[in-house]
């Protein structure tokens, strides 16, 4: 599982993580973007995870 | 099935000087449209009304969102934004259900009570930092 602290490195950004969950793919702020560099390195079958801000709280 | 709270951090301010730590009830996710599958952290939020996907999830799923019937929707500003609903399925831990799901601009993944709620009894335990789904009988 990939930490809290690697995935607030990618704020505001969609992660795409191995299918495992165990590494971060890709990122990028778009998430049809961060989905096809995942897919683009091998991962055809991506978790795509939205890292919020950290600089507030949230009410969704 | 039982699924961890994700934790979060929030940053110092005047509010909460020390900053915040706190656990969100975010789970993991399948969503579906024919041969195609997206898998995706949703928010599981009581108050939300629908299950809302951003756009670009529609596009993975080989749909075209703005092609989905049209509604409305209001966040906590009450500004309303426009939302595109599509009929996929969500798969949750193997089960699969159909859920009309609203797709827009920019929004994070939310799991609301049409499509989700009405599917499972949900429990969350804030002491456990883990939320709890059960199916309900004949569904």
């Amino acid at each position: 599982m990939v930490s809290e602290k690697e995935l607030a490195k990618h704020e505001n950004q969609w992660v795409a993580l191995s299918h495992d969950e165990k590494r971060i793919v890709a990122a990028d702020k778009s998430m049809s973007k961060a989905l096809a560099k995942a897919r683009a390195k091998g991962e055809k079958h991506p978790v795509m995870h939205m890292v919020l801000s950290g600089a507030g709280s949230y009410i969704f | 099935m039982k699924f961890p709270y994700r934790p979060a951090s929030i940053a110092k301010s005047e509010a909460f000087p020390q900053g915040l730590k706190l656990h969100r009830p975010i789970i993991r996710v399948t969503l579906k449209h024919r041969k195609q599958t997206l898998d995706i952290y949703g928010v599981v939020d009581s108050g939300a009304d629908h299950c809302i996907f951003p756009s670009d999830a529609a596009q993975a799923l080989g749909l075209d969102p703005k092609l989905g019937k049209k509604g409305v929707m209001y966040g906590i500003n009450r500004q309303p934004t426009e939302v595109f609903f599509h009929q996929i399925e969500i798969l949750i831990s193997g089960r699969a259900i159909p859920v009309y799901a609203g797709f827009s601009d920019n929004c994070p993944p939310l799991l609301g009570q049409l499509g989700f709620f009405e599917n499972f009894e949900v429990r969350l335990n804030f002491k456990r930092k883990e939320l709890e789904l059960k199916t309900y009988p004949n569904k």
